[in-house]
């Protein structure tokens, strides 16, 4: 026999060598192979889970914000700097940025559900707000603790675009040219004026002109809580300019970007430059962060997991070593390598590691299931995410085998015979 | 033709203090030629053993094994020739306990990459000839003192070495199952296998054809028969 060729040990050998080591401590295979499961369960459900977590976030994130566009006027001079020109179009109010009919415009909009103007007032000039005539208390000076009133023009279509609650639907009367104002709980408060659905013969007075109240709004996006809200036209007559205006345009769900890139055009056909649309792109940004956030939160979890599995295997193997000299010891004297030693351990550690991927990953998909049913959320399990397991498993069986295989090959043959 | 030639071989392990576990050894083996060597502990045997079969090398001095020096070989050459041309029988503790017979000895087939298709009749061949053919699905730990030891020379043979190196391998064994091992031993001495014992056991040093006893490194002069 000493003349026949040498043959490469054969892969099949070395996994049937490993099948019986593994078959002879089931305990201690079994044990093993559950630690690297569950730290690969834990790295795959964490990051399934914020998968899906992220698909929520994202959802409630489109459905908050990407139905939103405002539009607001460019300053002069960087129109200018675009093309655009200062030329006022027929029916502009004021200094000509939004046309009087801005509102239909916007709405003409194919996914368009709702558009409004609205202009804050307050900061464009010293408007003064007072529950009675002569009284002369400025915005600011209301009530205790910094409480505060801002005056807001705005019409019917922002109201509705904006989803904010009026009562009984009386805000048709801000397009009519009436004096007449809606406030905000806050704002309400602060006049003195009672919260009650129909505050007959209640005025406030803006600026010396009496205006009367037609109810409390509420919610919406509008943040109209310490708002005088005035009509948008006689806002645009008292600031004497609309530079300062936006458009808010509510679309259908998702449809934000794609109506963000025409709304402009479709106001100012004849100067678009002049209008510039919600950055969309920002939320789509944010959007973007909030899942990578997430996703390198689930993956530094994971990875801490994965460090202890390796650091705990290898704990194991290392003692395994230790305990299998005579056995390392007797394989050298059959004549096995250094390297063919080393590769058992090795070979040990990836089978485990394999076996306990595929358990990591069908623990994981159970929990990100079960995660998302608890949650209402929408379970979102990438396979791709899911094939990594049994990979992942074998990387971290073969990285904590590396060093007990060293130590394996490293073990004297003569010395540990001896010492067996 | 000598399948081993040692000549005035020593080995220091350089401890500190350095031991000199032998010193200047002579040793000639034969072909199907039986040679017990006897000691006390400390004498130096197992290094020699070590050295004989390959687990260590001599601090210097020449050991050639069946005619080529083995100074010049490296590790896979040493691996090579301790799988197909050695064949060791250690104590009984060296059986695997939680592999079958047949594993057991399947891993010497598996170390001397013996096709996978020649094993099976050589495993089953191999319990025969021992006398274990019926407990080859027997867990090692499983077998008494006897079959262990029928094993381990099965495990040693089942390659056809040239050279069996034996390590105390009937120490532990009662009077039926040393003559079982040693008759074990004979068969292959008769099919021109060189079979060198370690032994404090006279059963075995009455059988050898020849003595050696190793006394402080050194084998004794006048005592090699």
């Amino acid at each position: 026999m000493t003349g026949r060729p040498r043959r490469a040990g054969t892969l099949r050998d070395l996994v049937d060598d490993v099948l019986v080591e593994l078959r002879s401590r089931p305990a201690r295979a079994l044990l093993m192979a559950v630690a690297v499961g569950l730290s690969c369960g834990a790295l795959i459900s964490s990051v399934g889970i914020s998968v899906a977590a992220s698909s929520q976030i994202d959802a409630d994130l489109a459905a908050s914000t990407l139905d939103v566009v405002t539009v607001s006027a460019v300053p002069v001079a960087v129109a200018a700097a675009t093309g655009g020109g200062t030329s006022a179009g027929a029916g502009v109010v004021g200094a000509g940025i939004f046309p009087a009919d801005a509102g239909d415009r916007a709405r003409a909009v194919d996914l368009v559900e709702g558009a409004g103007m609205r202009l804050e007032l307050t900061g464009v000039t010293q408007t003064t707000v007072t529950r009675t005539q002569g009284e002369t208390y400025r915005p600011g000076d209301f009530g205790a603790a910094g409480a505060r009133v801002r005056v807001v023009g705005l019409d019917a279509g922002y109201l509705a675009a904006a989803r904010v609650d009026v009562p009984a639907d009386r805000s048709w009367h801000l397009d009519t040219g009436a004096r007449v104002a809606f406030l905000g709980p806050r704002a309400a408060e602060v006049l003195g004026v009672p919260d009650v659905s129909n505050p007959v013969g209640v005025q406030v007075w803006v600026d010396g002109d009496a205006y009367d109240v037609l109810g409390i709004v509420r919610g919406g996006v509008a943040g109209l809580d310490d708002a005088v809200v005035v009509p948008y036209g006689r806002a645009v007559e008292q600031a004497g300019r609309d530079d300062r205006s936006t458009l808010l345009v509510r679309t259908v769900p998702g449809a934000g970007a794609s109506v963000s890139h025409v709304i402009a055009t479709a106001v100012r056909p004849d100067a678009p430059e002049r209008l510039a649309a919600s950055p969309v792109v920002g939320v789509d940004t944010l959007r973007r962060g909030v899942t990578t956030q997430l996703d390198r939160l689930a993956a530094w979890t994971g990875s801490v997991l994965l460090a202890l599995t390796v650091l705990l295997i290898a704990n194991s193997m290392v003692v395994a070593v230790t305990a299998r000299a005579g056995e390392i010891g007797l394989r050298r004297a059959l004549g096995f390598s250094r390297a063919a030693v080393a590769a058992v351990f090795l070979a040990e550690g990836g089978l485990v590691g394999l076996l306990g991927g595929l358990v990591g990953s069908a623990v994981a998909s159970a929990t990100v299931v079960a995660t998302a049913a608890a949650s209402g959320w929408s379970a979102v399990l990438d396979p791709w995410l899911v094939a990594t397991g049994p990979a992942l498993g074998a990387t971290v069986g073969l990285a904590a085998s590396v060093y007990p295989a060293l130590r394996a090959a490293r073990v004297s043959p003569a010395l540990a015979l001896r010492s067996d | 033709m000598s399948v081993v030639e040692v000549r005035d071989v020593r080995r220091t392990y350089p401890t500190s203090p350095p031991v000199h576990a032998l010193l200047g050894v002579d040793l000639t083996v034969a072909a199907g030629e039986r040679t017990a060597i006897l000691g006390q502990s400390g004498s130096g045997k197992s290094t020699l053993l070590n050295v004989l079969g390959l687990l260590d090398e001599p601090t210097s001095g020449t050991y050639r094994l069946l005619g080529e020096d083995t100074a010049g070989y490296d590790g896979a050459a040493r691996d090579r020739l301790r799988s197909r041309a050695l064949g060791f029988v250690f104590q009984e503790s060296h059986v695997l306990g939680h592999r079958t017979v047949a594993e057991n000895v399947l891993l010497k087939l598996v170390a001397a990459a013996v096709p996978r298709s020649e094993r099976a009749p050589l495993v089953a061949d191999v319990l025969h000839r021992v006398g274990l053919d019926h407990r080859a699905d027997a867990l090692g730990r499983l077998l008494s003192g006897g079959e262990k030891q029928r094993l381990a020379v099965a495990r040693a043979v089942v390659t056809q070495p040239r050279l069996l190196l034996a390590d105390e391998p009937t120490g532990n064994l009662d009077d039926g199952n040393a003559a079982t091992v040693l008759d074990l031993f004979d068969e292959q001495a008769r099919a021109g296998v060189a079979v060198v014992v370690i032994t404090h056991d006279p059963r075995t040093a009455s059988w050898a054809d020849r003595t050696v006893r190793l006394v402080d490194g050194r084998i004794e002069p006048g005592v090699e028969a």
